[in-house]
């Protein structure tokens, strides 16, 4: 494959069929970088050449989806106190209501269009990136209604400015203080746990978010921290977050959030707590200036800066980079003072120098996006599809898609540590069978704007494989291209 | 103090016992190899208090009263097992199942990653191995086996004979094209090329087209295993055991998962048939949980656990441990179940009891360790 469509799928989501092709690929990386974002998509189906913005009726902001959790929540207390109804009544029921009511499946849905429609795909592969690295899954309690959210603006607003206020925004979004349970964690002196005791109620610490906060999201294990100071992180963190899901006995002492200054008094810790003191000195403030000084240290550290680059090159350039192409982006990360825009850069621009030396093994939702946006094929059902039924032969919903190739931001089965960074682990039998298979799904039901040996020779393909697309049907020729080797590892 | 079926485990030394070596590399079909080992992962940190409850320690109600399954059966004067574990028990009551109490891989920093890494590599390092402790044991063996997950999971990783089963389901793409696949395996090369001839063997044999939650898939490989034939050793996921909130006491999630994990044993055994004989399925968690309950009615990352076992080849349906006890100074870092049981040596044990492995050669050469005790007679039947 030629080298500039080789760089754009291992950075982006490759050209569309009808895509201006850049002369200067490092100043592509450039305007990609500064490029307002861009919310494309298509109405229906059944008129699939329309590309038009995401209508403003199916895009949320936090203040309604605070709303639409207060509305489940109800939903759920109104059918647990009918006693009529059995447990697995309860469930059918609300899940019938979350599907109704809560935005989750055009969500969803935006995520997938944008990444098949809109221009700005570098950006959106380091949104995949970042929101990998700060990975949240579906929550029980909350259905998801809040990862578009967390995905839009918790993260991606955030990649135009330092690390240091990335990992603020997260560590305090109402996505991740759910997910992590921290919403659930009360310092041991709070107005919370003296309550809860009064009313023989069960309150307390919950050392979840700042297990990962420590392990995952900055300085890892190899920081060394104890047990006992994973707690006072959790102290520090008790009381921040946005709490938009809780269930049962708490909805009567419900306050309305400041979306600005996510931060429950009653569940905070009291008195000053002290961590890392060794580096921070003794001075360390009460819970609510903690954080801030907590996250500057984190954000700031060494070793946090050494494990994001790594991980940072790993994921553009090679599993296993050199250590000169990791001191590269340390050295951005350092002399910008953590500017992402500089870090984004830095291993962009050293991608782009080492692309004829390197190879990465796609990612399966990469792959998938690729293929469909290359192929200008429609495959994903459009806005008004959503809940309606349809009448199409065939239409592909953004979660079953999801599900099946086992990667994506709104699946219930990964950890905290997101999808592998290892390519063996998604080589796996099963993993290409259903490349193989979705590759026949694009050819014969989302209408190919072109005959797959242009395709292949538009990018550049080698000639063993473009004589073996000639030679067959329409099908079989787009399974070949679509999971050839050089398509999967670019 | 809880006497019953105790285990001076710590005393036994790993010379004493003098197993022939078995010339296990000579076999060439796997015709030759009756015995069957399936393996179920239980992500997330599976809470052996909840699910076999030490009801004959008075501590337990002391220190989680909210959590105590009110249901529960009652295996013995010690030890209650949940009400979810309907089929174990009475695989217990058959002497087909036992549970090796406060066991866990000797791995003490709390961190789902790591823990997952070490009890699926078998090392003690976490992330100091690419290979899994069962794909090292069959290798040495050259005997197939299969993993019933959409990843090839580390713990099977290591040898090539091994296929991962788990059929996509995509509307409108009910089958392979098998033309492009031909062109494709000719192709490419490496591990793609591995991967592809694979899915070209799971066509010819029937396993694309299986139904693929965690119960049936327990019920298919147990069929394939029954065969002559068939893989020796099977893995399956079991997820959600990383209850930090809300973990309920004899309803809610984790009983919910409990329930599942019962499930699949049953399914098991229907699929292996006369099979079941020559069988052992055990459960591998990557720790315990906190004693006491935490501030959000579920527990936290902790250290003992529960295994569990079932399979015709065990010796009795019991629970086998030495009980550390739950008075806080007794506890791991006066928080978590002491693990006075190596779940290395279960593992070392059931390897043997399969694989036909001695305990000297898979401590030394699978996990790297030679203290490893061997428990192998407490467990199986020989």
């Amino acid at each position: 494959m030629d080298k500039l469509h080789r760089f754009a799928r291992r950075v982006g989501l490759g050209f569309r069929p009808d895509e201006k092709l850049p002369s200067n690929p490092v100043q592509w990386i450039e305007s990609q970088l500064n490029q307002p974002r861009e919310f494309l998509g298509i109405a229906s189906l059944s008129d699939p050449s329309s590309i038009q913005e995401w209508p403003a009726k199916y895009s949320f902001d936090i203040r309604q989806r605070y709303e639409m959790g207060f509305a489940y929540r109800k939903q759920i207390n109104k059918h647990e106190n009918n006693a009529s109804l059995n447990a697995a009544e309860i469930r059918q029921r609300l899940r019938l209501w979350a599907q109704e009511n809560l935005p989750t499946r055009h969500d969803e849905t935006r995520f997938f269009h944008r990444a098949i429609y809109a221009s700005d795909q570098i950006r959106q592969r380091l949104l995949y990136f970042w929101a990998n690295h700060f990975f949240v899954s579906l929550g029980i309690t909350d259905r998801g209604m809040l990862i578009a959210d967390y995905l839009e603006r918790a993260l991606e607003t955030q990649l135009d400015g330092s690390f240091r206020d990335l990992l603020w925004n997260v560590t305090t979004s109402p996505a991740m203080t759910n997910y992590l349970d921290n919403i659930r964690s009360s310092g041991e002196k709070s107005d919370n746990v003296k309550w809860a005791r009064q009313n023989k109620r069960q309150a307390g610490l919950n050392d979840n978010l700042a297990r990962e906060l420590l392990e995952l999201h900055t300085v890892t294990p190899e920081f060394g921290y104890t047990e006992d100071e994973i707690r006072l992180v959790a102290k520090i963190l008790a009381g921040w977050g946005m709490d938009v899901s809780n269930e049962g006995d708490d909805v009567k002492r419900m306050t309305r959030p400041d979306f600005a200054h996510p931060h429950l008094k009653h569940m905070a810790e009291k008195g000053k707590i002290k961590v890392f003191e060794m580096a921070l000195g003794s001075q360390f403030g009460t819970n609510e200036k903690a954080l801030p000084r907590l996250i500057d240290f984190l954000a700031n550290h060494p070793l946090t800066i050494r494990h994001l680059s790594t991980k940072l090159c790993q994921h553009f350039i090679s599993d296993t980079p050199a250590n000169s192409d990791i001191e590269v982006v340390q050295k951005a990360w350092v002399d910008s003072d953590g500017d992402l825009i500089a870090i984004h850069k830095a291993v962009l621009t050293r991608t782009w120098q080492r692309i004829d030396e390197t190879v990465k093994f796609q990612w399966p939702l990469t792959w998938f996006l690729q293929a469909v946006r290359s192929t200008g094929a429609s495959v994903i059902q459009g806005w008004d599809d959503v809940h309606t039924e349809s009448s199409l032969r065939y239409e592909a919903k953004a979660r079953q898609i999801t599900r099946e190739i086992g990667q994506g931001f709104w699946l219930s089965d990964l950890q905290p540590n997101g999808f592998s960074q290892r390519s063996e682990d998604w080589m796996s039998p099963a993993h290409i069978e259903r490349r193989l298979k979705l590759a026949s799904m694009i050819a014969n039901y989302g209408n190919p704007q072109m005959r797959p040996v242009q395709l292949a020779s538009t990018l550049g393909i080698s000639p063993s494989v473009e004589e073996a697309i000639v030679s067959a049907t329409p099908e079989t020729g787009w399974v070949i291209l679509l999971c050839s080797p050089e398509m999967l590892e670019v | 103090m809880l006497r019953r079926e105790l285990l001076k485990l710590l005393g036994i030394s790993t010379s004493a016992a003098s197993l022939g070596f078995a010339p296990t590399l000579a076999i060439a079909g796997t015709e030759n190899y009756p015995k069957r080992l399936g393996i179920i992962i239980l992500e997330g940190g599976m809470d052996g208090l909840a699910s076999v409850p030490p009801i004959g320690d008075k501590k337990l109600f002391d220190h989680r009263p909210d959590l105590i399954d009110q249901t529960m059966f009652e295996i013995n004067s010690d030890f209650g097992i949940s009400s979810s574990f309907e089929n174990f028990y009475s695989l217990m009551g058959a002497g087909e199942a036992s549970v090796v109490h406060a066991s866990a891989f000797p791995y003490i920093r709390r961190s789902h990653f790591e823990g997952q890494n070490v009890i699926q590599g078998g090392l003690e390092t976490p992330f100091s191995t690419d290979t899994g402790w069962l794909g090292r044991a069959l290798a040495e063996i050259g005997m197939p086996g299969r993993t019933l997950s959409l990843s090839q999971p580390l713990v099977t990783r290591g040898y090539s004979e091994i296929e991962t089963v788990y059929p996509a389901r995509i509307h409108g793409a009910k089958s392979i094209n098998q033309s492009a696949l031909e062109v494709l395996s000719k192709l490419s090369s490496g591990s793609l090329k591995d991967s592809l001839m694979k899915v070209e063997k799971s066509i010819s044999d029937g396993t694309i087209d299986l139904p693929r939650d965690p119960i049936s898939l327990a019920f298919t490989a147990g069929q394939a295993m029954a065969q002559k034939n068939g893989p020796i050793s099977s893995v399956i996921y079991v997820r959600g055991f990383d209850t930090h909130a809300q973990q309920g006491s004899s309803g809610g999630p984790h009983q919910a998962n409990l329930r599942k994990l019962d499930s699949i044993f049953k399914a098991y055994k229907e699929g292996l048939g006369d099979r079941w004989d020559q069988t052992v399925i055990m459960t591998i968690t990557e720790f315990g949980r906190t004693v006491k309950m935490n501030g959000s009615h579920g527990t936290d990352h902790g250290y003992g656990t529960a295994t569990l076992l079932a399979g015709g080849l065990l010796r009795e349906g019991t629970v086998l441990t030495e009980w550390p006890g739950l008075n806080n100074d007794k506890l791991f870092e006066r928080r978590d179940l002491m693990a006075t049981v190596d779940l290395r040596s279960i593992m070392c044990a059931a390897i043997e009891a399969t694989l036909d492995i001695p305990h000297e050669h898979s401590s030394k050469e699978i996990f790297q360790d030679s203290t490893i005790s061997n428990i192998g007679k407490y467990l199986f039947a020989s």
